[in-house]
């Protein structure tokens, strides 16, 4: 039995952050029926920025991956009837979720305050970009400014030195972040209405999820604290890191209890006498900061990345290979374990993506499904609505929908 | 009212993402009893690792924001009296949360199949680092390793130039995100169970849930999108990109080319036939160099200056160090302050947990080891002299002040 079967939600939502909220509760067993305006969501055509030649309406796995398992249903909101089959959704509906601007939303007459009135069992879930008060409660948001430029992620995660340049901002990562923050939030408040039968409000903002996912951050460079960013290779974490290797590949050492780490660590590159000597004790080991990353960045030179992994292993320690983005589709372990999969495109392609990252007993492997195009299940949700087939075919007709 | 009020979570978690999982359980209404062992969560010693002077046993900020809200307790599962009252617990829990690695779970007796005979009803969740199946399923994993460098955030998101350097790794972040997507899952795994009577394990792995975050990079990097990783300051995109102005801080510029091109003071450039709006992307790097050059003339404040009735996304890049201090995260309520008793205050990032019923979620200043040992022992019945026996005997450890 799935957790949410027999849970409809409708999704008016576009990019990532929504809908990744939305598809992780379609994963969930939901119903999701996603509207999107005739000119459908403006993150299908993101892909054919990055790769034109491959990306199209059939085959779109950056598009699936964040949409999969829903209904695709196509009205137009600025006609009297696309917004009046809006609201019949809404009726039906346990769950509004949307990335649409707060003034935006009222303009429609779908904001909160006036869909509480109308149905009051009703759970909404927002996606905001810097909240709903302060000065930029309007300005409008992605999760490269919002989440990552305003939380010190992209100014501070870059190396600091003569070279320097903030970090490149990724497509998604925060999005993701939020949009599964707001799927949590929206099963609590469903848990919640099963007791009051009340809806409510719920919000996530690409903001206050980053400041809190930078917590540790936020609070040590702060200034009693004083710890300043960017920082350079030989003050961040040393001698944990990023290591070039003999091949020249990168390896990270990540360090966590450093007490039991770190004299492995002397083991694995051959120089145990480190832990007699007094410049690197604890306390010691900052003021000799360059000279302890030294040691360690000429030590990992001279054995190639699958040696180090090799000895890591065997002194249990936890080093990685730094992987490209490029290598997770190719990696054992992450088909050992599901997490990613082929998907089979009606055109004879096969594309890799990563799975949903629900892994519960109850709910089983979630497949990741071929591209639906605009509206491709409109005239399926009308019918369930009452619609006749002459009523359908009008509403194309007029403009209210794309079928 | 709260939407997990009466459920009670059993936490045996260590460092951040487990930890960030049960605290947002308890934000929602669950009573969450952590179990530290008798030497404590190696994480309160985290920020004395990187910041002596100021983190202490009562004023651990670090600590706070993963386990405000939980009732701690001590005990010492390798003593069998200790590990009674573990069983104790459990008895009465909905649910319990753990980071520890599948091997040393069997090894106590704590291991999902274990649990599940004797506790039928108890939802299990669990944070693994590479998953429970492939060459890596024991490998140690934080969220450096696992979620930043398997993932290929580090080395990707560099810029690439002649001094490339990986990205440096945040501390917590994917544990942030990891443990948010596990709470979720307990949600859904506590509305089966409220239905069928059946618990069921949870799991979410480090390295899963950062390749589904990483979703679109893994896709468009794969050969037949050919995006290759890492990439120059020149990405697809030169209309969303840092920028260095004039005083040495950065913009995360996405504004339109018209825009741009009059802020900058080079509007006559509109009727460049290179730069027609077909072919943008053909000169990008024409352009980038043209927008890096006029934005160098401009500082920070008069770039947003220009920016700012134009309704377009760009922010300052911010520093870790500027959250606490924004007007906007003031305005609503991302940020908050913390009364510590040492006299002090301290600035954290508030849960991004924001709805209705729930207002005014606070974080509290720091409990210390074994804060609430004797109260709940005291709940299942012990005596004042068996308590006192037992922290004798070592099985379990009492606060501070009563030792």
């Amino acid at each position: 039995m799935k957790p949410l079967e027999g849970m409809t939600v409708v999704e008016l939502s576009t990019f990532v952050a929504a809908p990744v909220g939305a598809r992780l509760l379609a994963d969930l067993g939901a119903t999701v029926i996603k509207v999107e305006a005739p000119k459908g969501d403006a993150w299908r055509t993101a892909g054919v920025g990055y790769g034109a030649h491959r990306f199209c309406a059939e085959e779109n796995p950056i598009f699936d991956i964040y949409n999969t398992g829903k209904q695709m249903v196509c009205l137009n909101l600025k006609t009297q009837e696309g917004m009046a089959l809006m609201h019949k959704l809404l009726e039906k509906a346990d769950v509004f979720l949307t990335n649409n601007r707060p003034a935006a939303l009222q303009r429609l007459g779908l904001d909160y305050e006036t869909l509480k009135q109308r149905y009051p069992r009703l759970v909404y879930g927002i996606v905001l970009g810097f909240g709903e008060k302060g000065p930029e409660a309007e300005t409008p948001a992605f999760d490269t400014t919002a989440f990552w430029s305003r939380t010190g992620f992209m100014r501070d995660m870059g190396v600091d030195g003569p070279e320097y340049q903030p970090v490149a901002p990724p497509s998604g990562v925060g999005d993701s972040v939020a949009g599964t923050n707001l799927a949590l939030q929206i099963t609590a408040a469903l848990m919640g209405r099963e007791k009051t039968g009340e809806g409510q409000c719920v919000r996530a903002s690409l903001y206050h999820v980053g400041a809190f996912a930078m917590g540790t951050m936020t609070i040590h460079t702060q200034r009693p604290f004083g710890r300043t960013f960017p920082a350079t290779r030989d003050s961040h974490n040393i001698p944990g890191g990023a290591y070039k290797c003999a091949d020249g590949e990168w390896i990270y050492i990540g360090l966590g209890n450093s007490a039991v780490t770190i004299p492995k660590l002397y083991e694995m590159i051959g120089r145990p006498e480190l832990n007699g000597d007094p410049r690197f004790q604890r306390g010691k080991r900052w003021q000799n900061r360059t000279e302890y990353y030294t040691i360690f960045k000429e030590a990992l030179l001279t054995k190639t990345c699958a040696q180090w992994l090799e000895l890591a292993k065997e002194l249990d320690i936890p080093i990685v290979r730094m992987q490209h983005f490029a290598d997770v589709s190719e990696d054992e372990q992450a088909w050992a374990n599901g997490y990613v999969e082929r998907v089979e495109y009606p055109n004879g392609n096969a594309d890799v993506v990563p799975t949903s990252p629900i892994e519960m007993d109850s709910v089983g492997p979630i497949k990741t499904q071929p591209t639906r195009r605009i509206g491709q299940d409109t005239a399926q949700v009308l019918a369930e609505l009452g619609c006749s087939e002459t009523e359908i075919q009008a509403l194309a007709d007029a403009g209210a929908i794309r079928v | 009212m709260k939407p997990l009020e009466g459920y009670t979570v059993v936490d045996l978690t260590t460092y951040v993402a487990a930890p960030v999982c049960a605290r947002i359980l308890a934000d929602l209404g669950a009573r969450v009893i952590k179990v530290e062992s008798p030497k404590g969560d190696a994480w309160r010693q985290s920020g004395v690792g990187f910041l002596p002077t100021r983190f202490t046993q009562e004023e651990n900020p670090i600590f706070d924001i993963y386990n405000t809200g939980k009732d701690l307790i001590s005990l010492n599962l390798k003593s069998e009296e200790g590990m009674k009252v573990m069983h104790q617990l459990l008895e009465k829990a909905d649910v319990f949360v753990t980071n520890n690695r599948p091997a040393a779970l069997a090894r106590l007796g704590l291991s999902y199949e274990q649990l599940k005979e004797k506790y039928p009803r108890l939802v299990f969740a669990i944070v693994l680092g590479f998953g429970e199946k492939g060459p890596d399923a024991d490998k140690p994993a934080f969220d450096t390793t696992a979620f930043w460098a398997r993932s290929g955030f580090l080395q990707d998101t560099a810029v690439k130039n002649e001094m490339y350097e990986p990205v440096n790794a945040p501390s917590g972040v994917g544990d942030s995100y990891t443990g948010t997507n596990l709470a979720m899952q307990v949600l859904a795994a506590l509305m089966v169970r409220d239905r069928t009577g059946q618990g069921q394990c949870v799991r979410a792995s480090l390295y899963h849930v950062g390749a589904f975050a990483m979703a679109s990079m893994t896709v468009m990097s794969q050969r037949p999108f050919g995006n290759e990783f890492p990439r120059t300051r020149v990405v697809s995109h030169p209309f969303s990109a840092a920028f260095r102005c004039k005083d040495g801080k950065y913009v995360f510029l996405s504004a339109a080319f018209p825009v741009v091109l009059e802020m900058i003071g080079r509007p006559e450039l509109l009727d460049d036939p290179r730069f027609s709006v077909a072919n943008r992307l053909k000169y990008k790097e024409e352009i980038h160099q043209i927008f890096k050059e006029g934005i160098l003339q401009l500082t920070q404040d008069e770039v947003m200056d220009f920016l700012k009735d134009k309704d377009t996304p760009t922010v300052r890049l911010a520093h870790f160090a500027d959250v606490s201090e924004d007007e906007q995260a003031w305005a609503n309520g991302y940020v908050q302050r913390v009364e510590y008793p040492t006299g002090r205050s301290n600035v954290v990032p508030s849960i991004p947990i924001e709805m209705d019923c729930l207002p005014g979620l606070t974080t509290h200043a720091t409990k210390c080891l074994g804060h609430d040992t004797e109260a709940v022992l005291q709940e299942l019945g012990y005596t004042q002299e068996e308590i006192a026996a037992m922290a004798e005997a070592g099985a379990v450890r009492l606060s501070v002040k009563q030792q």
